[in-house]
């Protein structure tokens, strides 16, 4: 802890020498997580690809939803890896510079992945856990991100490493300046994380090709990334924007779609993102346990691969073994406890157990 | 200090927020494959290559379930028809009672440190024995651990003789031959590992001819038994140079269940008891103590020309100067009523409800038994039978056997070729010292050795099945306890409050043999299963 802080104190003092800094309230505040951030992922990535034209299962579906007979892992431990990665982020003062300002943020991500052997034990496989000082490039001179950026390169050993919030990306979209880079910060660390999630899935998938993984949240496929295109891969998320429109089925919009869709069915697998992935519903709970018509419901995505083409029958598979995942649920500790998939929930958990306490955080961040 | 790398780690430390580590107690998590129960000893590494040995006193299992609703909606809203996918994450958790650290840091235990079972070594360590010298060392038991490693458990002769502090009380609900064995067992291992001919025992038989043979060897005692015995140090064998004393009956005969090789017998004419005739209305209220005045005065005419002619229990109670033509007669200040109180009593106990006790005169082959006893002698071990008498006899006999050791110490001087130290082993103690029970002669007499008997010599050994049952001043002095099982409203009793909560439910699942030991020298109290009496039992 004392090697931690006599870090924060180094960098903080030279941020301080090229910034006038206004503290935040105690040095460091936690900028609290929307829950619905797995729908805004789902909105932002859905806006490339509002209308849902065809179908990408094979043969092409006649009917509207399938039921689903769950398939235990004593009957085949289907899925073997799970992955999911979080984040906890701070900011901690504004930076002044002339009449250039910047929010300057402290986010800590991490990332596993689980295994679940034949008994169903979990056990960690892989982790990754990160810190990252943020501020606006654009808003700085270019001498002080220089200090600034030379400072963190000393550090990058230690896993802190310099992030641009005012550098493009597809998720927190273009920065220009009447950006409001308060709010650009939550969206550029999910972002951040998100580059993590698939540095560590990609490593891990080219040593490790055996057995099904699943990711948690949707697998940002087309601008958003194409390299999550692996075999034996899944993207399962618990909330799904409600902005896209299946044109060719009666109902219009993912609501109307999903709201009758009944207990253990599953929707079709329909095309996403120019057919580069194939996506489904799947309720797992019945509607009568629940308080919203669109919960107990998940959305599946799967790169659509030649090597793997999506047919019905792998489809049913996959909905089978993910229908059995619904015990045991986080209930009383998540509120998604009804699409949460217990594994990713713990490998949430893992991911989030290094992280250092609020606590810790305020007491190393001194701008004194 | 032997070295305990060797034993695999068998958990780490935990200390949250919520339950944080102390100087007293600490928390670790069990890893997967090992079993550990409560009374294990285990070592926790610690500051400054240091150690801390504790007690497990209780074992949790959490999971990540926020409540038992979690759980019952997790098995789809409490159906059985389906298995989790991936069961619930959940950690067994040991909590311990710190017992000592190898370099006196009692600072907290820090999270994720190392824990191990602790080897024999380890345990003396934690119990204090290793600091014991031998030749005050007596085997009380053997520690069987969740890891097969077993530990020879010594208490300290200083602590059980004296001069530091002394006797013994056993608790534990009857029925598993447990409290009597073991005071044998650990009356045999005294005798063997002390100098036995400066201790000499008194044995009171409480029921049946259970130890009416202890002399004998037994008919059958398995290679395992002989086995725990040797592994403790000692000999499977019966004890030696033992005198049997047996009431006298109604017919003149021994009045006892079973007839050992070699008795006496013993019964109390007048003369013999008038000296202890308040022992005998021990059980008598006398809340406005006319008894006890008049009993004083019998004391002190007896022999006098005021009791002329009275030489026995017919006499004292049908002749003056109590009674004159069967009417109760007024002495000193004490009413004719209150005599003819006395005297019914004294009726009833001496003539009408006697089991044979009581005589008006002792033939030549009936013994006096205090007189018997006045000739103690080291290395010989005494057994009262009192099995069939009724309880006021009982009380008597047991009071008379007290008086008689106590003032027998009290007033020997270096000429009196007795003993170093007597031991008294008495079943039921309840009988005789009741908690809550009015002061009554016999409870003063008890009151007296546990305070006071210590310094003499005079220790005693006791059992009943409720320590709550019990003068509190009696079990109070015994600097050694043994705790078998017991029910849950009897361990919540004040009497135990020098039990950790944890532990005292830990009480009412002792298995048959297996005893709780808290012993002055220790730390925390460990349990401990000890051998079968090598000597013939019951047949």
């Amino acid at each position: 802890m004392k090697e931690l802080s006599s870090i924060f104190k180094t960098i903080l003092r030279v941020i301080k020498e090229h910034l006038d800094i206004v503290p935040a309230i105690g040095n460091a505040t936690e900028e609290l997580t929307s829950i619905d951030v797995e729908e805004r992922d789902d909105e932002i990535i859905s806006r490339e690809h509002q209308q849902i034209d065809s179908y990408v299962e094979t043969p092409a579906p006649q009917w509207q939803s399938k039921k689903i007979e769950p398939i235990y892992r004593k009957q085949d431990n289907f899925f073997n890896y799970f992955m999911d990665g979080t984040y906890r982020h701070y900011f901690l003062a504004t930076g002044l510079e002339h009449h250039n300002s910047t929010p300057i943020f402290l986010a800590q991500i991490g990332a596993s992945i689980l295994h679940r052997d034949q008994l169903g034990k979990l056990s960690v496989i892989e982790k990754l856990n990160k810190m990252y000082i943020l501020l606006a490039q654009a808003r700085v001179s270019a001498t002080t991100w220089q200090k600034i950026e030379e400072i963190l390169a000393q550090f990058k050993d230690k896993n802190i490493e310099l992030f641009d919030l005012s550098d493009d990306d597809v998720f927190s979209g273009k920065c220009d300046n009447l950006t409001d880079l308060r709010r650009r910060g939550d969206v550029k660390v999910r972002w951040i994380m998100s580059q993590l999630e698939k540095k560590l899935m990609i490593q891990f998938r080219n040593k490790n090709k055996d057995g099904w993984f699943i990711k948690d949240g949707i697998l940002r496929y087309g601008s958003f990334d194409a390299n999550f295109a692996l075999p034996k891969t899944i993207g399962v998320a618990k909330r799904m924007a409600s902005v896209q429109n299946f044109r060719f089925i009666k109902q219009q919009n993912t609501v109307n779609l999903l709201r009758g869709l009944p207990y253990e069915h599953r929707t079709p697998v329909y095309g996403g993102l120019d057919a580069k992935t194939g996506f489904w519903y799947l309720r797992l709970r019945k509607l009568q346990h629940l308080q919203y018509p669109l919960f107990g419901i998940v959305k599946v995505e799967i790169p659509n691969l030649e090597s793997q083409p999506i047919t019905t029958e792998l489809v049913n598979y996959i909905s089978s073994a993910l229908i059995a995942e619904r015990f045991v649920t986080p209930y009383g500790s998540d509120q998604r406890w009804h699409a949460h998939l217990y594994p990713i929930y713990k490998a949430e958990q893992v991911a989030k157990q290094s992280f250092y306490s609020n606590d810790v955080i305020q007491g190393i961040i001194n701008w004194q | 200090m032997e070295d305990n790398i060797s034993n695999e780690v068998i958990g780490r430390s935990s200390a949250t927020e919520r339950y944080p580590n102390t100087s007293d107690k600490f928390s670790f998590w069990i890893t997967s494959d090992k079993i550990v129960n409560p009374f294990d000893i285990v070592e926790s590494e610690h500051l400054r290559e240091s150690r801390t040995y504790g007690l497990v006193t209780m074992l949790e299992h959490r999971t990540d379930a926020s409540s038992h609703l979690a759980n019952f909606i997790s098995n789809n809203f409490g159906s059985l028809a389906e298995e989790p996918n991936t069961p619930r994450m959940g950690a067994t958790l040991a909590k311990v009672n710190v017992m000592m650290n190898t370099n006196d840091i009692y600072m907290p235990i820090e999270n994720e440190k190392n824990v191990r079972f602790s080897n024999e070594s380890g345990i003396h360590i934690a119990l204090g024995i290793d600091t014991m010298e031998d030749k005050r060392k007596i085997p009380a038991g053997l520690i069987k651990m969740s890891n097969e490693e077993e530990a020879v458990v010594y208490i300290d002769s200083n602590y059980v003789l004296g001069p530091e502090s002394a006797h013994i009380n056993i608790s534990g609900i009857s029925g598993l031959a447990t409290k009597t064995s073991y005071a044998m067992f650990l009356l045999q291992s005294l005798l063997q590992s002390i100098q036995s001919e400066d201790i000499a025992v008194i044995i009171m038989n409480v029921k049946h001819g259970d130890l009416l043979q202890i002399d004998e060897p037994p008919k059958e005692l398995s290679e395992e038994q002989k086995g725990l015995w040797i592994k403790l140090g000692l000999e499977p064998k019966p004890f030696d140079n033992v005198h049997y004393f047996l009431p006298r009956g109604k017919n003149r005969q021994a009045n006892s269940y079973v007839l050992p090789r070699n008795y006496e017998i013993f019964a109390y004419a007048l003369e013999d008891s008038v000296t202890k005739l308040d022992l005998l209305f021990s059980n008598i209220p006398d809340p406005t103590e006319t008894i006890d005045s008049l009993i004083g005065e019998i004391q002190n005419g007896f022999g006098t020309t005021q009791f002329k002619g009275v030489t026995t229990w017919n006499d004292l109670l049908n002749a003056e100067p109590l009674a004159k033509n069967g009417q109760s007669q007024k002495i000193g200040d004490i009413r004719s009523s209150s005599v003819g109180k006395f005297r019914r009593h004294l009726r009833r106990i001496v003539q009408t409800r006697t089991t044979g006790l009581f005589t008006d005169q002792r033939t030549r082959m009936e013994q006096n038994l205090s007189e018997r006893l006045r000739e103690i002698e080291g290395g010989h071990t005494y057994v009262v039978d009192i099995a069939k008498l009724n309880d006021t006899e009982q009380s008597f006999i047991f009071g008379d056997i007290v008086r008689t050791i106590y003032e027998l110490f009290a007033e020997s001087d270096e000429t009196f070729n007795l003993p170093e130290k007597v031991i008294i082993f008495v079943d039921e103690l309840n009988k005789y010292a009741p908690a809550g029970g009015k002061e009554s002669a016999l409870i003063e007499q008890i009151l007296d050795i546990s305070e006071r008997g210590r310094s003499l010599g005079v220790i005693l050994f006791s059992a009943q099945q409720f320590m709550s049952a019990v003068h509190s001043r009696v079990t109070g002095n015994c600097a050694t306890k043994i705790l078998g099982r017991s029910t849950s409203s009897e361990v919540n009793m004040p009497d135990y409050r020098f039990l950790d909560q944890d532990l005292k439910m830990s009480l009412t699942r002792l298995a048959k043999g297996e005893l709780l030991l808290q012993h002055a020298v220790f730390r925390q109290p460990v349990k401990v299963i000890f051998p079968k009496p090598a000597y013939r039992q019951n047949d």
